[in-house]
């Protein structure tokens, strides 16, 4: 379902290790990738964009914590394909916000698009391996 | 599942658009204040707390932009800009749309309104049950080249033996019954038919029942079904009807059914009412009365060529056991179908070729128009282009406009469509067949939408892009493609001779219809229609069995009529010339010459003395009947026409002569002048005139002339009534019209084809004039600056004018050539599609070419007169 292409992959992780700790802009991310970050971020249990947001800052350490306006589109084109439902519910502080949840659709997505994101993980690795030198 | 939501949100998310925009909103505002919140609580101030934010939430405005990316429905949301924008555009160019949708209703209304009625005749099967085994059988004779009826005798005969068919069903022509319920008798237009007539078409009734082979078996025939239309005005759809008694010609009848709405049989003539013929021993006896029209069904498997053959083996053994009068030769069944509509079809034919090429010129108009208003939006289009806009932003614009055009034009074209059919079905030749089953057909309305949407694809929104394209740095600069020739032109002149040659060519078609028309109608009809009226008169069988009895009536009546005042002579006859109607028999040998090598056929009338002189016909020698003339003189006293006196003896004259055969004898005693029988397409043909009083059969269907002598003929039809009723009170009179009338009647689908092909000229004219019109206003419009420098330059008005006229009339008169050589190519088959116009193609042309050609000159007149008086300082000043 999601695709991925190589090439911006090796973009994205070469940044990643070439300055660590430096803040990645979500738009920067293949659509892809940030679609299977929030879909894992939900499968937590149902919860407003900032929120995903915040999870997303937290668990990678303030790595994703600018862009993060891109989780947005990416929830409606997310509804779109039926892998997320929304519903406006009153918020923690008494506010209303719009929750999202996973769909049993999105739940099967998720363990696809994972499977194959560690697959291609894998083979992005094992071209990076360290040029032996001399050669 | 996941796709139906989806499909649902997208429904949302586009027509609940201001909905979803602030709930996007209200969700973005949320996450910032949170976000807010969040680093206030770690210590910053407000100021900083927003701006970090904002930050890391990334521009708002983008992400809504990307938002609205994703919803799924921006090119819907789009389009729909843009067809507003287009029908914005549309609104400001009143006139470029008014022609537009003008042409496009005319070209695609005209096609789907003739097309609808095309389909409903030619195309759809009949409403019976399998009706691609329904053929009637016409008899053939070698030395006859009309076709013939069977007898009874053949009916009965071939039905009972023929293993080709399934049904073998007779219908005599259909006839006037009296019909009395409670009060007056009225008159009821019914076909007697087999009892097997409904189970050989597989048609059941509506209601109650129609009769059946078991009621005839069972003695019962005093029967009658009638048809939806007839239920429903006569008896206001009443379910009680069926199962009532009524008296039908004397004997009281039993309404059985009522047949489905959808059933009407053209063959021979719609009918109210159908009635079971009986045949009597005196129909089975009687072999040389063909009155009986079959329809028979086909056994399954069965060929037509099979059928043929075994009607004639069979026809063959009859004659060998008992040699019948003149047995037919052969058969020639022709399908239903066929029958019903050949007539009509050469006529349908060429009015769908009128519309297609209606349409043709439309296409071209239309196209016309488009590539004019292109290149003139040339540098609009090219300045977008180069402000950003894309490439397949721009086509979805013009596309977008154009689709407009053509979704008004199908408006357009549907009430122009609706209208003409209403016009077409009201003004009908009332034997038009299959008239109820004709309706506005949507299959027809949509392909010519699509073809004329296809042309002005190719060449409004091709052309533009392309234009588009090239133009973007030139229109940037500032030189558009005013003052030299562009490259739309040469597409433009093309349009401009291709339509020019289709005006030409249908013009040309109206004007040989016209020219037939006069022709006809001022052709010499052989009688005199003035203050002459016709009366229909049918004797029913059971009560008029014997020539006596016919007599009787015959003779009391044309007594009475002559006594009511204003009357000024009477006549009766079978059939009335122009009727299209004639009775023939075979011309017995003129005694004391050799036979004949073939057999000489010829027309057949019985009349009473005074038809002569009440039909105006005129005695060209000898004498008419008179009472001396009875049943029992022998020879026989015969008149004959002008036609058939020529044919028999030449110069010589023929009163006096005398033609025989193995049982009679008759005398020549007059020769009249010609009349026409079958129509005024026709040749005059031979024809007999027999006394009445000396037919020696019980035929009784007339048509009594009245010669009147006062100005309003019919003001003396109550008259005639009463002085039917005083004869036989159940006697109903039908058809009292005037001799005009019939004459005007004969014609009235040859006027139908003119008024309709006259119309479509007319449009094809006014629709290229205002090809030419746009064509050549453009032209000038565009080349504004040069006519300015060569006014500036010292080029006369004058000139100017001249240059424009020959530039403008250059195509049209390239067209008009060849779209001439077309007409005078097509003259030839075209004759035999307008009812046999036969036009002189030289003495047409030389009406049809300058009137297209003055047309055009009128079109081009006034751009012609801006170009001249062109402001010469104005026109430099543009740029």
């Amino acid at each position: 379902m999601l695709t991925f292409d190589n090439k911006m992959w090796l973009s994205v992780d070469v940044r990643h290790q070439a300055i660590p700790g430096t803040p990645i802009h979500m738009s920067d991310l293949l659509r892809g990738t940030l679609d299977m970050l929030v879909l894992r971020t939900l499968a937590s249990g149902s919860m407003h964009g900032w929120r995903i947001c915040e999870r997303l800052r937290d668990t990678t350490d303030g790595v994703f914590d600018i862009g993060q306006g891109s989780v947005y589109p990416a929830l409606q084109r997310l509804k779109l394909r039926g892998l997320v439902k929304a519903a406006w519910q009153t918020s923690e502080l008494g506010r209303r916000a719009r929750y999202y949840e996973l769909t049993g659709a999105g739940r099967r997505a998720l363990d696809d698009e994972i499977a194959r994101w560690r697959r291609s993980v894998g083979a992005v690795e094992k071209v990076l391996e360290p040029v032996p030198e001399g050669e | 599942m996941g796709f139906l939501r989806g499909l649902a949100d997208r429904a949302r998310n586009f027509f609940r658009r201001s909905v979803v925009e602030r709930e996007l909103d209200e969700e973005i505002r949320f996450h910032l204040e949170r976000e807010i919140a969040r680093h206030r609580a770690a210590g910053r101030s407000h100021d900083e707390a927003r701006r970090i934010a904002e930050r890391a939430f990334g521009g708002v405005a983008r992400v809504k932009d990307m938002h609205r990316d994703e919803r799924g429905v921006r090119w819907l949301v789009e389009f729909f800009g843009d067809v507003r924008f287009g029908l914005r555009g549309l609104r400001s160019q009143p006139t470029l749309t008014a022609v537009a949708l003008l042409a496009l209703g005319l070209g695609v209304g005209g096609n789907a309104a003739v097309f609808s009625v095309l389909d409903a005749l030619l195309l759809r099967p009949l409403p019976f049950a399998n009706p691609e085994q329904l053929v009637v059988p016409w008899q053939v004779r070698a030395d006859r080249t009309d076709r013939g009826k069977m007898t009874a005798f053949d009916v009965d005969y071939y039905r009972e033996y023929a293993d080709a068919f399934s049904g073998f069903a007779g219908i005599q022509a259909p006839q006037r019954v009296s019909l009395v319920e409670t009060q007056e008798p009225e008159q009821v237009i019914a076909a007697l038919v087999t009892t097997d007539f409904f189970d050989v078409l597989g048609v059941a009734a509506a209601r109650g029942r129609a009769f059946v082979p078991a009621d005839e078996a069972a003695g019962e025939t005093d029967l009658a079904v009638l048809s939806y239309a007839y239920w429903q005005s006569r008896f206001a759809a009443d379910p009680g009807a069926v199962g009532r008694t009524v008296t039908i010609n004397g004997r009281p009848t039993v309404i059985v059914g009522v047949m489905p709405a959808s059933f009407r049989l053209d063959f021979p003539a719609d009918v109210e009412m159908w009635l079971p013929r009986v045949y009597s021993e005196y129909d089975l006896t009687t072999l040389n009365l063909w009155g009986e029209h079959v329809i028979a069904r086909l056994a399954p498997g069965v060929t037509i060529a099979q059928a043929r053959d075994e009607l004639k083996t069979l026809s063959a053994l009859a004659n060998e056991a008992a040699p019948r009068p003149f047995a037919a030769d052969g058969f020639s069944p022709i399908l239903l179908h066929e029958e019903v509509v050949t007539e009509v079809r050469p006529a349908l034919l060429t009015l769908l070729t009128a519309v297609v090429l209606v349409l043709l010129i439309a296409c071209a108009n239309v196209a016309n128009l488009l590539l004019a208003r292109n290149t003139q939006r040339a540098d609009e289009l090219a300045l977008r282009a180069a402000l950003g806009a894309g490439r397949a932003r721009l086509t979805r614009q013009l596309l977008a406009e154009h689709l407009a055009l053509a979704g008004a034009g199908v408006i357009a074209a549907v009430l122009v469509g609706q209208g003409l059919l209403r016009a077409m079905l009201w003004s009908a030749p009332a034997d038009l067949p299959r008239v109820a089953e004709i309706q506005m057909d949507l299959r027809a309305g949509l392909f010519t939408g699509a073809v004329a949407l296809v042309a002005m694809l190719l060449f409004g929104t091709l052309p533009a892009l392309r234009g588009g394209r090239a133009g973007a740095t030139a229109a940037v600069a500032g030189s558009g493609a005013r003052g030299t020739v562009g490259r739309g032109e040469g597409t433009l002149n093309l349009l401009v001779a291709a339509e020019s040659a289709l005006v030409v060519v249908l013009v040309f078609a109206a004007g040989a219809m016209l020219q037939r028309y006069v022709e006809l109608s001022t052709a010499e009809t052989g009688f005199q229609q003035q203050s002459r009226l016709a009366a229909k008169v049918v004797l029913p069988s059971n009560r008029y069995d014997t020539p006596a009895a016919i007599g009787a009536f015959v003779g009391d009546l044309e007594g009475r009529l002559r006594r009511v005042p204003g009357v000024a002579g009477v006549g009766g006859a079978w059939t009335l010339p122009l009727s299209g109607r004639a009775i023939t028999v075979t011309v017995p040998p003129v005694e004391g010459e050799p036979p004949r090598e073939t057999e000489l056929t010829t027309g057949w009338d019985g009349i009473t003395p005074g038809y002569f002189q009440a039909a105006g016909i005129p005695i060209v020698e000898g004498r008419t009947y008179s009472a001396a003339d009875v049943a029992t003189a022998n020879p026989n006293s015969l008149i004959i026409n002008e036609t058939l006196a020529r044919e028999l003896f030449g110069d010589r004259p023929a009163v006096g002569q005398f033609l025989a055969n193995a049982a009679m004898r008759w005398q020549i005693i007059g020769v009249v002048g010609d009349t026409v029988h079958l129509g005024l397409d026709q040749q005059p043909r031979p024809h007999v005139y027999q006394s009445q009083a000396q037919v020696t059969f019980a035929w009784a269907h007339f048509e009594f002339v009245i010669e009147t002598n006062t100005p309003d003929p019919l003001a003396l039809a109550p008259a005639i009534r009463r002085a039917v009723a005083e004869v036989d009170p159940q006697q109903p009179v039908a058809d009292i019209r005037t001799l005009e009338t019939v004459a005007a009647a004969s014609i009235h689908a040859q006027r139908y084809l003119l008024v309709l092909l006259a119309t479509f000229g007319g449009v094809a004219l006014m629709l290229g004039a205002i090809g030419i019109y746009g064509v050549v206003g453009y032209g000038v419009a565009r080349r504004n600056r040069e006519m300015g420098l060569r006014l500036t330059l010292g080029a006369s008005p004058g000139r100017i004018r001249r240059l424009v006229l020959r530039q403008g009339l250059g195509p049209v008169a390239g067209g008009v050539i060849v779209g001439s050589v077309a007409a005078a190519l097509g003259a030839r088959a075209l004759g035999g599609y307008l009812a046999g116009a036969q036009p002189s193609v030289a003495e047409l042309l030389s009406l049809v070419v300058p009137l297209v050609l003055v047309a055009a000159t009128a079109a081009v007149a006034a751009p012609m007169r801006r170009a001249a008086t062109a402001d010469p300082m104005q026109s430099l000043r543009d740029d």
